[in-house]
């Protein structure tokens, strides 16, 4: 033993006592012992981590120490080594790496002997904690023997050791990225595990543990998976796990199959006879965890074919990778009658339980994915059982016809389905009055409202299902369902906010109009109902009410108008209320997000016709206190609504917001230094836009302030990268709106556009979200440079941009290099080309020449096919022309 | 069997994680609510930002019209040959296609050098097995979307396009047939689109046009498309297996934009260049006088090329246009935001102005008028402006009902800003509309024009030494003095008053000047017309070199002169009104 080693040895003995105590006293009933023995944890971890994790395997891996206490520490140890948040993780990570090796050798040891304990829970909870350091360790190339070590395991008598190595090798897949793992050793953990699912294996909970690691490993198994015999084997292997006695295996096994659907679809034409029998029998007489996945199967499958079958159709321009099978359209025959007969085994108020999941309801949702999947096939194998069942006495049948008709409207044409819709609005309209059954009125409702969002509005050109003739009926009876039981009346709601949506095109005479006060009434009283916060029927309605307005024509803007004081009158309310209980204060956050977001619809509904829009800003100045009182209280959401509404009131009033403006600021700071909530930041990011177009160079004084958050914004690691984009967008709104008073800042932000630039230009994107974001960030850096260009153009001070022209040249021709931008960053990008010669004119002249942007990457936008590239190169070649001559 | 290379496939994708199978999200898929608070939130939250997205372009627009104060007046541009051309040849979307392919047979020469790997492929596609010839299939289309030449080569090298044309009569499974148009489009897309043309595809093609896929239609418009977008003989190939009317069949259907987009780009491609006689215009003129009200620009733009074509290259084609009431539309469309549709837009009536007096009457009296002033004083391309200066010369060069109409909107007094103002061409067009005005002009009406202020800038143009333009400009001289030797009829001054205005404003030192001009024409209006309205300085110059004979020293030194001296534009020749 070496002295190193004795030293640690020593230290541990000395500690482990009161770490046992401490870890009991943790979990302690008493508060205040829980407390201190918190505090003491910390502090133990903040001053000796080597000591904190060595003292914490021991005691996970010692035999004799109490379950709980062994428990707790090897979650501690979990959570010592990864965290939610990205930034916390990192560091984590960096942590671990940086102990002494002899430590982390020590732990690692530890671990993996903790894994023949007896005691099933150290097994487990060890296995997670191996599976964190293989993932900080293996994509370092560190703990090689790693691996290797857990497969000798597999081949020790006692189960117990077996069951927490397959454990073990399942958590490590999830943990680590395919990449980091030869080929190799992959095929050595597959051998392994699959071994293990084998039927042979006489000890269940080694079958159990071995195929959920399979579903881990799956990611891994790409190779294998296109090896014929390979592939035979292991699906031969999850087919038999699927008949195993033990319900726990069969539920594991289906979960694998599902995930196979989805990773490998295209290999799978030659097993689904077998997977169909095998799903049909676990569907039809298994127990319902086992069913469920069963169908989760079938839907995976419509799941990979719809996306294929979507890429067929869109622009042709991406490539599908993998051809559609027409599995579904193959098994429609047998699978249609099997999904119909799940239909009728509803349960009692599943429309009243928000957790519900059943067989009929998966069933039902399978029957709506087979619908989109196949189109028109689907119709004649559907209607007969429709027609056979929806007027039975048994009211599981006349749901279940209700709802298999629902479910096919997506995915069928206009012209097959117009027809049969003809045929049964009207008894679904009676239905929805006189059934006596609630879940059949429910699903009545729910499916009017697909009619009306699948087979109404001016985009079909089937003769419309709504005339002038059954107009006032639909309209009667959906009115008098909102006033039904609360999960009906919401399913109403939604059906009148998909009757309102067909309109939206509707020109300056919508069918709606002669009913709308009617409607609007009845939106009103439906959110005042007592029981309004059931089945959400209160955000049903407010969200229909914004839906009606918005799709409104102007011959209702007085009604509309009528409608501002209104809400305001509610708002205002919610503000007067005195003390509340947590439970309160969370609904009346609900309700003045709702009513913030409905006025947000009004206001750019008012405001956006020149009819309506003086008249409606008398009421700006009350409304802006009440947005501005609402900002006090302390909710994401709420404010999210408020500063949209803002953002829209800014539009309506132009630069006469400007008096809002001295109160309105420090939410506007509240909102940009707002990090942990990001979106709340992001939209406020959007708002400082806005208000740029509104007050135009009123916006000065606010500017320092505004330039300062934002600064801080994009060198914080905490926030969400998704508003770093917006954020640089907003640093050319604010130059495009004051101008040559820009320049102060100049020094600030352009070299924080150059580092991004630079960053944004050399990013090879190794997945679309990636490139997605960079062509974002691409874009925000382009739109800051045209609104700085821009804002200085025809200004004395012009040539204070010269120096940066070099390096903005120089982006645009990586750019142009990378070819990886999308359309839009290329409209934006050769815009700054123009912006450019436009600005600094012949003193740019040379250098523009010079660069490859304003030759081929200008000829590629001259003939690119999007217009609004076109354009953009249109008049970067007329700007440069000048520049060049001049 | 072959796992190897399936492996390589499959290595070449990332490696998917499984995705979970999610209660939660299948349950969120149960009954879907239409009213969700946080989706309808976000959906604000996209119309706001959607809203911002158009603002800020719009503010950025705004501003990139403003002139830029400090930078030096353009004088003459950079010759440019593509702002210059009217219409544009097919635009061919996937890839632009080549000015002229070399002939089939030595384009298969030219590849035989390259050939590796494909062997497997190509067994494959030859096989007899319809999952193996799939799979081969949609390999070769996937090799094909590296879009590289040397990749083309080695495919038309392995000498299986006459495969995939045969694949297309193969009912199923079906995706065989759309992923054979898929591999046919794109090899109709590259440089050797007559080899697509000659392998037996197009009818087939044409066939599919009416397969029950709307896929498989898709594909075919979009092969089709590329097809006729190459030269001459391709489109002819494409229109003699009569594609025409099942392509004008794909129209009525209820089909998605990117359809339709294919569709009318594919039908614009088709009308380019002169149609054979027995092709109908009128089912074709049909679909797009309602494709031109279209909201989706690309398919606007497509329609409106189409129309052009049609009224450019068919025999009465515009009065098949006119009857099929394209007009109100069109020129509603002149007020288009976007230059891509304005162009075509404007090049149609542009044709179309240059029919008989009564088709002009036509869009005279559908307002073309304000339209153009409109044009002419904003701050559009030049090439909009020319085509909008040709029409108005069309129009003047009609009835004094006609020239009355254009100096009622207005219009006169933009073009003679840009006669002042603008760059030689557009001048030169400036300059016609004017001068034709003048020529068929009344009385009234060229007093009117004088009165305006065109006799300067008409003197100023002689400088030039563009022949046709200075002719052009003598004509409208001679029209105007004419005129005013009828004024001087009335009165007994000595001078012909606007003989007196050129005197005045130094015309006629350009005129003289044009004693040496290299054209017999121009030289002999020109001396027309200084004998006859300024006799006395004619006669002071008797002496001088009568003819251009020996005077070629002096012609070179002349232009450079008149070259290096181009008028500076006013500084803010939009604000006169």
């Amino acid at each position: 033993m070496s002295y190193l080693t004795l030293l640690f040895w020593a230290y541990r003995v000395s500690m482990s006592l009161d770490v046992t105590q401490i870890l009991l006293s943790a979990q302690s009933a008493d508060g205040s012992i829980r407390k201190h023995a918190e505090e003491s944890l910390k502090q133990f971890q903040e001053q000796n981590l080597p000591g904190f994790l060595l003292s914490l395997s021991t005691e996970l891996a010692t035999n004799e120490k109490p379950e709980e206490s062994r428990r707790l520490a090897g979650l501690i140890l979990k959570n010592a080594l990864d965290a939610k948040e990205q930034h916390r993780k990192n560091e984590l990570f960096q942590r671990w790496l940086a102990l002494d090796a002899g430590v982390k050798a020590q732990v690692k040891a530890l671990l993996l002997q903790t894994l023949s304990s007896p005691v099933a829970s150290a097994r487990s909870t060890s296995s997670q904690v191996i599976a964190k350091i293989a993932g900080i360790e293996i994509p370092q190339k560190q703990w090689p023997e790693l691996i290797g070590s857990l497969l000798s395991n597999i081949h020790q008598v006692q189960p117990n050791v077996k069951q927490a190595t397959l454990e073990t090798l399942g958590y490590l897949c999830e943990e680590v990225s395919p990449e980091a793992v030869d080929q190799d050793q992959v095929n050595k953990i597959l051998t392994a595990v699959v071994q293990g699912m084998n039927a042979s294996e006489g000890n269940s909970e080694v079958r159990l543990a071995a195929t959920r690691a399979l579903y881990n490993a799956l990611g891994f198994a790409q190779v294998n998976f296109s090896n014929d015999m390979e592939r035979d084997y292991i699906m031969r292997v999850v087919c038999e796990a699927t008949q195993s006695p033990d319900v726990k295996i069969r539920q594991a096994a289906f979960e694998c199959l599902v995930a196979i659907s989805s990773t490998y679809y295209d290999k799978l034409a030659t097993y689904m006879q077998d997977i169909f029998n095998i799903t049909a029998k676990a569907v039809r007489g298994d127990e319902e965890s086992v069913a469920l996945q069963a169908m989760e199967f079938w839907s995976s499958i419509c799941d990979e074919e719809i996306d294929i079958l979507d890429e067929y159709s869109s622009e042709f321009t991406a490539d599908s990778d993998v051809p559609c099978y027409y599995f579904i359209k193959q098994a429609l025959p047998a699978l249609v009658p099997m999904l119909l007969e799940t239909l009728l085994k509803q349960e009692d108020d599943q429309d009243l339980d928000e957790g519900a999941w059943n067989l009929a309801m998966a069933g039902g949702t399978c029957l709506g994915l087979v619908a989109r999947t196949v189109g028109d096939d689907i119709v004649p194998l559907v209607m007969p059982f429709v027609e056979e069942n929806i007027t039975k006495p048994e009211w599981r049948h006349r749901e279940a016809a209700t709802y298999a008709f629902g479910s096919i409207l997506e995915g069928p044409s206009a012209d097959k389905l117009t027809p049969l819709v003809n045929v049964a609005l009207n008894f679904m309209l009676s239905a929805l009055v006189k059934d006596p059954n609630n879940h059949v009125k429910d699903t009545t409702a729910w499916t009017l409202g697909r009619i009306f969002e699948f087979l109404h509005g001016s985009a079909l050109e089937t003769a419309p299902v709504i005339t002038a003739e059954n107009c006032q009926q639909i309209l009667t009876v959906l009115l008098q369902s909102m006033k039904d039981v609360p999960n009906v009346a919401e399913k109403a709601c939604g059906a009148l906010y998909f009757l309102a949506q067909g309109y939206v095109d509707a020109g300056s005479a919508s069918p709606l109009s002669p009913f709308f006060q009617d409607i609007v009434q009845s939106l009103l009283v439906t959110s005042h109902r007592e029981d309004a916060g059931e089945s959400r029927l209160r955000t049903a309605a407010y969200e229909t009410l914004n839906e009606v307005v918005r799709c409104s024509t102007e011959e209702t803007a007085p009604i509309v108008m009528q409608l501002v004081p209104v809400i305001m009158m509610e708002l205002h309310n919610t503000l007067e209320a005195g003390k509340l209980s947590t439970d309160e204060r969370e609904k009346r956050s609900d309700l003045q997000g709702l009513l913030c977001g409905c006025l947000q619809v009004i206001i750019q509904k008012l405001g956006g016709m020149e009819s309506t829009k003086f008249a409606f800003l008398q009421y700006a100045d009350q409304m802006m206190d009440l947005f501005l009182r609402v900002f006090a209280c302390r909710n994401a959401t709420v404010h999210e609504e408020a500063m949209l509404a803002i953002g829209a009131l800014a539009y309506a009033a132009g630069s006469s917001f400007a008096k809002y403006m001295a109160q309105f600021y420090q939410y506007l700071e509240m909102g940009l230094q707002n990090f942990e909530e990001y979106q709340v930041c992001a939209i406020t990011v959007g708002v400082v836009g806005d208000l740029c177009r509104a007050l135009e160079d009123k916006i000065l004084p606010y500017c320092d302030g505004i330039m300062t958050q934002l600064l801080k914004d994009l060198s914080s690691n905490q926030l969400h990268r998704s508003v770093k984009p917006p954020i640089f967008s907003c640093f050319g709104d604010i130059a495009l709106a004051i101008g040559e008073n820009f320049e102060k800042y100049l020094i600030y932000a352009m070299p924080m556009l150059q580092s991004a630039a630079d960053l944004s230009a050399h990013t090879t994107a190794t997945d679309d979200e990636m490139l997605d974001y960079t062509n974002q960030l691409r874009n925000g850096i382009l739109e800051a440079y045209s609104g700085i260009l821009q804002g200085f153009k025809s200004s004395p001070k012009t040539q204070l941009l010269m120096p940066y022209a070099p390096h903005i040249l120089q982006f645009l021709d990586a750019l142009h290099n990378g070819k990886d931008m999308d359309d839009s960053v290329m409209k934006t990008a050769i815009g700054v080309l123009g912006d450019l010669a436009d600005t600094l004119g012949v003193n740019a002249g040379p250098l523009i020449n010079q660069s490859t942007s304003s030759k081929q990457f200008l000829d590629e936008c001259l003939s690119s096919d999007d217009p609004l590239v076109k354009e953009s190169a249109d008049w970067a070649r007329i700007a440069i022309s000048r520049a060049v001559s001049g | 069997q072959s796992p190897t290379r399936a492996y390589l496939a499959a290595s070449a994708a990332m490696p998917r994680v499984p995705r979970r199978p999610s209660d939660e999200a299948r349950r969120g898929a149960y009954k879907p609510p239409g009213v969700d608070a946080a989706r309808s939130r976000r959906r604000r939250e996209d119309r706001l930002l959607a809203l911002r997205r158009r603002n800020r372009d719009a503010g950025l627009f705004k501003r990139r019209r403003e002139e830029p104060s400090l930078t030096p007046a353009p004088v003459v541009p950079p010759p440019d040959a593509a702002a210059d051309a009217t219409a544009p040849p097919p635009s061919s979307e996937p890839s632009s296609p080549p000015s002229s392919p070399p002939p089939a047979d030595a384009l298969r020469a030219a590849a035989d050098a390259e050939l590796e790997g494909l062997s497997e492929m190509v067994d494959k596609v030859w096989s007899d097995d319809t999952a193996t010839q799939l799979e081969a299939t949609v390999q070769f289309r996937k090799l094909l979307s590296d879009g590289k030449n040397s990749t083309m080569i080695k495919i038309i090298r392995a000498d299986v396009l006459p495969r995939f044309a045969e694949f297309l009569s193969r009912q199923r499974p079906p995706q065989l047939q759309m992923e054979a148009a898929w591999v046919l489009t794109n090899i109709a897309a590259s440089d050797y689109t007559l080899l697509v043309a000659e392998c037996g595809a197009v009818p087939r093609l044409v066939e599919l046009l009416e397969s029950p896929d709307a896929n498989i239609r898709h594909q075919a418009t979009w092969a089709l498309g590329n097809i006729a977008a190459d030269m001459p003989s391709c489109r002819e190939t494409v229109l003699d297996h009569g594609a025409v009317t099942p392509l004008l069949a794909q129209f009525k259907e209820d089909m998605k934009v990117s359809v339709l987009r294919t569709a009318t780009w594919a039908l614009s491609n088709l009308c380019f260049g002169k149609l054979p006689a027995e092709i109908q215009v009128k089912p074709i003129l049909e679909i797009i006088s309602l494709l031109i009200h279209s909201a989706d620009e690309k398919i606007l733009a497509d329609a409106c090329w189409a129309l052009y074509y049609i009224c450019d290259g068919v025999e009465g084609g515009i009065q098949d246009a006119l009857d099929a009431g394209v007009c109100p539309q069109l020129v509603k469309l002149l007020m288009h935001a976007s230059a891509n549709i304005l162009l075509p837009v404007i090049t149609s009536l542009a044709r179309i102005s240059a029919g008989d007096d009564t088709q002009v009457q036509v869009i005279v009296e559908q307002g073309i008028l304000p339209c153009l002033a409109q044009l002419l004083a904003r701050n559009y391309p030049k090439i909009i402006k020319k085509q909008a200066c040709l029409i108005v010369s069309n129009i003047t060069a009609g009835s004094k009902d006609q020239i009355q109409a254009v100096i009622d909107a207005d219009v006169m007094n933009h073009v003679i800003v840009l006669l002042k103002t603008s760059e030689t061409d557009l001048k030169k067009e400036a300059a016609w509309a004017i001068s034709n005005a003048a020529s068929g002009g009344s009385s009234d009406q060229i007093q009117y024009l004088v009165s305006r202020g065109c006799l300067e800038p008409l003197c100023n143009v002689l400088k030039y030494q563009d022949v046709d333009l200075v002719y052009t400009c003598l004509e409208g001289l001679q029209n105007i003095l004419v005129e005013g030797e009828i004024g001087k009829q009335g009165n007994e001054s000595v001078m012909n008053p606007y003989a007196q205005f050129i005197l005045e404003n130094g015309g006629l030192d350009n005129l003289e000047e044009l004693q040496d001009f290299d054209n017999d024409a121009v030289y002999k209006l020109a001396m027309t017309l200084l004998e006859r309205y300024w006799d006395e300085e004619v006669s002071d110059d008797a002496n001088l070199p009568a003819s251009k004979d020996g005077s070629a020293e002096n012609v070179e030194t002349v232009p450079e002169d008149a070259a290096a001296q181009p008028p500076v534009p006013a500084p803010s020749a939009d604000g006169t009104e």
